[in-house]
C-alpha cells in the first residue's frame, strides 16, 4: 500500500498547508456538497449558506483527523479506531461518499499547491485517502 | 437530454477558452497512468512507463494525451449533444478498444484535478462543479454504446 516515498510525500504535503488546515478542510468540505449534493443529506440539521461556521468547524475537524492520520501513516488502523466506530455504528456513511470527499480535497490541494502538486504527490494523497475511507468503513458488516 | 443552467455553460465554455489543450491533455493522461498504474494496460505499446518521470516524457503519451483532450473539446463545443456527438467514439471504446468505462470517471476526475492545479483559486466550487458535471456526462456518453 503506502510506500517509504508515499509516506514522505504526504508530510511534506500536509507540512506545505502552513497551519491553514481549518480553511483546505472547510473548502474542501464546501466543494464536496456542491459537486455531489447528495453528500448533504448527512447533514441536514446545518447551515449550507457561502461561509457557514457550522461547515467551517466541521471541515476544521476533518482536517484534523486526516493530519493525525497523516502523523501516523504506519498505524491507520489504530489512529483512526474511534472515529472508525463513529463512522460504523453511528455516522453510518455510505462509503462511496469517501471518494467523493477524496476528490474534493484532492482539488482543494492542487488549487492551492499549483505545479507542486505533481503526479506523485496526487499518487500518494489518493492512496492515502482510500486507505482512510478503507478504516472507516472496516467495521461496517 | 442533460439539463444545463446558462452559468454551467458559461463556466465551461470560458475555462476552456484558457485551456493548452496540448499540455493539459499530456499531463491529464500522464497524471491517470501514474496515479491508476493499472490503466497501463491499454496502453503497453507505448514503450517505457516504468516511473512517473518516465510517463511524463513518453511522447506517446503525450501525443494521446492532446488526441484524448482534443476530442473532449467537442463535448464543451455540443454540451446539449454529447451522448449523440460521441455515439461512435463508445461504440469504439467497447468493440475495438475493451475499455472499462470506469476508466472514463477516473480520467474525468484526474482532468478536474490538473485544471484546478492550473487554474488555482479561480476553480471556485461553483467552476468545479459545472465540470464534475462535464465529466461525468462525458464518461456517461462514452459508456452509453456500449454492449
Amino acid at each position: 500500500m503506502l510506500t517509504g516515498e508515499d509516506k514522505k510525500l504526504l508530510q511534506q504535503t500536509w507540512g506545505k498547508l502552513g497551519g491553514a488546515e481549518e480553511e483546505v478542510g472547510a473548502d474542501a468540505l464546501w466543494r464536496m456538497f456542491h459537486s455531489y449534493p447528495p453528500t448533504k443529506t448527512y447533514f441536514p440539521h446545518f447551515d449550507m449558506s457561502q461561509g457557514s461556521d457550522q461547515v467551517r468547524g466541521h471541515g476544521k475537524k476533518v482536517m484534523a483527523a486526516l493530519s493525525n492520520a497523516v502523523k501516523n501513516l504506519d498505524n491507520l488502523s489504530q489512529a483512526l479506531s474511534e472515529l472508525s466506530n463513529l463512522h460504523a455504528y453511528n455516522l453510518r456513511v455510505d462509503p462511496v461518499n469517501f471518494k467523493f470527499l477524496s476528490q474534493c480535497l484532492q482539488v482543494t490541494l492542487a488549487t492551492r499547491l499549483g505545479k507542486e502538486y505533481s503526479p506523485e504527490v496526487h499518487s500518494a494523497v489518493d492512496k492515502f485517502m482510500s486507505a482512510v475511507a478503507s478504516v472507516l468503513a472496516e467495521k461496517y458488516r | 437530454m442533460v439539463n444545463w443552467t446558462a452559468e454551467e455553460k458559461q463556466l465551461v465554455t470560458t475555462l476552456w477558452g484558457r485551456v493548452n489543450v496540448d499540455e493539459c491533455g499530456a499531463e491529464a493522461l500522464a497524471r491517470l497512468l501514474v496515479a491508476y498504474p493499472w490503466t497501463q494496460r491499454f496502453f503497453v505499446s507505448f514503450g517505457n512507463m516504468s516511473s512517473p518521470t518516465a510517463v511524463l516524457g513518453n511522447p506517446m503519451v503525450r501525443a494521446h494525451g492532446k488526441k484524448v483532450l482534443t476530442s473532449f473539446g467537442e463535448a464543451v463545443r455540443n454540451m446539449d449533444s454529447v451522448k449523440k456527438c460521441f455515439a461512435q467514439l463508445s461504440k469504439l471504446h467497447c468493440e475495438k478498444l475493451h475499455v472499462d468505462p470506469e476508466n472514463f470517471r477516473l480520467l474525468g476526475d484526474v482532468l478536474v484535478v490538473v485544471l484546478a492545479s492550473h487554474f488555482g483559486k479561480e476553480f471556485t466550487p461553483a467552476c468545479q462543479a459545472a465540470w464534475q458535471k462535464l465529466v461525468r456526462v462525458v464518461a456517461h456518453a462514452l459508456a452509453h454504446e456500449y454492449h
